[in-house]
């Protein structure tokens, strides 16, 4: 009797630090670790989308089919909560990663995480810093030279700005 | 006792067990979330471009004379390219691409090795795109309005031009460089039209004659690009080699609906006149010692605001001369003094497909110009 509870013990202990050694490597991002939102707790969740909230948010966002699972990190800071999305899409034929982060609804940090296609097709740094503040976002400026790189962060933008919605509606 | 046993036994297992429905639906979501960016993170990178073209030539000259044109008018498949890219890791990777253009030719448009260190430094070597003027870089018909390129970047800045070398580029804040070392033009393929005929395009290339290209581009805002760009080196001929440069000036801007883009280009040979000699060009049929011209477009998505599509009138007035010097002893062919004004539509359903219709009013001061309407369907993913 003994031997069975020392096993179970044992499998619950390897459960437990299993799980505290899986440290997620986004967390290792800089945005997680920087002075706002090291004080915060962040832990990871997923967003869920029916067949129906999937072709809503597809017409929304002008894509033909979007995924129904997505991450989102939810950080605790103080009495407000941040919702943090990274976004995936092809430009041309390569893809950028954006994190866009949300904070009352509104965009507090828009950050291109990874960006494959040639440095020539990327957007100025101050382009991404239009995103902030916004919730419509059609009328952020063109960039010369690089309209897929706009097409496809103006498409994650309005994705995470729906997935945020959705949160919402949750409450 | 037994009861105690019984009770940490449980409390153990369903520790161990008993994770809740949302425990487990999260680690399904892990999985498929891992499954996602496996794909995204795939090493192999695919993509293309191409466009297909309807032309049609007036036979009607300026001077109301009739000429031919060949075959006329013509339906042309003119590119269809396949990009293909490999990253080994993080820093190497493979870029390529193969075009096959007039549906019946096979060439290898650009390839090569990347090393990117960081975004202001990264280093290729391979089958280079030349970085001069705008469309070289930016060819893919769902950048440019009009069906076909402008002539100014056939003639002078000989587009697509590839050539093998090796260089550097990257980004600084708001600046993009390129500095390159390649092959340069076969200057016995030039002639009082241009440069185009001399593209080696990596193919057998001669290597003895190199050439240097620097190009800089500041984005001023976001949506306005201002870019030089200087080539200059050798282009070798049979027995002659020349000096060739090529300098041009241009800009890029997209204000709310409006599209405008400008480039003025100018190109010398040197010793042409024993280039002309070496190839039996005589009178004003020989190679100019200095090429240049000008062109601007300017467009507007009249659906701007109201609908994703982009419905784009446009009009584009180039002006270039391919003999606007020549050395002593050549006379100027007025023919090669010409001015393009190009009025069309440009209908974009998604950003990356694109349907084209426009009219060229072509003159030339020898009064032998023509017009032309072209019909094109172009992609790229």
């Amino acid at each position: 009797m003994e031997l069975l509870i020392s096993f179970s013990l044992l499998a619950n202990l390897i459960v437990t630090s299993n799980a505290e050694d899986r440290i997620d490597p986004v967390l290792r991002l800089p945005f997680f670790n920087s002075k706002t939102m090291k004080s915060c707790s962040t832990k990871k969740d997923f967003r869920y989308l029916s067949k129906q909230e999937k072709k809503r948010i597809s017409d929304a966002i002008g894509a033909k089919e979007i995924p129904g699972l997505y991450p989102v990190y939810n950080s605790y800071c103080d009495k407000k909560t941040r919702s943090t999305y990274l976004l995936n899409d092809i430009v041309r034929s390569e893809y950028q990663t954006l994190l866009i982060s949300f904070q009352d609804d509104k965009i507090v940090h828009f950050e291109v995480v990874r960006f494959d296609e040639p440095v020539k097709y990327k957007a100025p740094s101050k382009w991404y810093k239009l995103f902030l503040g916004k919730d419509k976002f059609e009328t952020i400026d063109a960039i010369s030279g690089a309209t897929l790189t706009r097409a496809s962060t103006l498409k994650l933008a309005k994705l995470a700005h729906q997935l945020e919605k959705k949160k919402n509606e949750k409450k | 006792m037994k009861y105690i046993l019984s009770l940490l036994i449980m409390l153990a297992s369903t520790q161990v067990w008993s994770q809740s429905v949302e425990e487990r639906l999260n680690i399904l979501a892990e999985e498929v979330e891992m499954l996602k960016n496996k794909k995204s993170q795939s090493a192999v990178k695919l993509g293309g471009y191409g466009e297909i073209i309807y032309t049609n030539k007036r036979t009607e000259l300026e001077n109301n004379t009739k000429a031919s044109h060949g075959t006329n008018p013509q339906a042309d498949a003119l590119r269809f390219v396949l990009y293909v890219g490999y990253d080994f890791d993080s820093k190497w990777s493979l870029f390529s691409e193969i075009e096959v253009e007039h549906a019946d030719e096979i060439f290898f448009e650009q390839g090569g090795i990347k090393y990117s260190a960081s975004e202001a430094f990264n280093w290729q070597t391979g089958v280079l795109l030349i970085p001069v003027g705008i469309t070289n870089l930016y060819h893919e018909p769902t950048t440019f309005l009009s069906v076909s390129r402008t002539e100014i970047e056939s003639k002078i800045i000989p587009t697509t031009w590839r050539e093998v070398g090796t260089g550097i580029y990257g980004a600084f804040g708001k600046f993009n460089y390129e500095l390159d070392l390649v092959t340069g033009l076969k200057a016995n393929s030039f002639s009082s039209d241009g440069v185009r005929s001399g593209r080696q395009k990596a193919s057998q290339a001669e290597a003895r004659d190199l050439a240097w290209v620097a190009r800089a581009d500041y984005k001023a805002m976001s949506n306005f690009t201002l870019g030089i760009s200087a080539y200059v080196g050798k282009a070798g001929g049979s027995a002659t080699d020349v000096k060739h440069s090529i300098y041009d000036f241009h800009l890029m801007g997209e204000f709310g609906g409006v599209t405008v883009k400008g480039l003025y280009v100018l190109s010398k040979i040197d010793n042409t006149t024993a280039l002309n000699n070496e190839l039996n060009k005589t009178g004003s049929n020989g190679i100019g010692s200095e090429l240049s011209g000008y062109y601007m477009d300017l467009g507007y998505n009249v659906l701007h605001g109201y609908k994703d599509w982009k419905l784009t009138p446009f009009v584009r007035y180039e002006s270039y001369n391919t003999q606007e010097k020549v050395e002593s002893g050549f006379t100027k062919d007025l023919s090669k003094e010409r001015i393009n004004t190009v009025v069309g539509i440009n209908a974009k359903p998604t950003d990356k497909v694109v349907f084209k219709a426009d009219y060229t009013i072509g003159k030339n001061k020898a009064k032998t110009g023509y017009d032309t309407w072209r019909l094109g369907v172009g992609w790229n993913f």
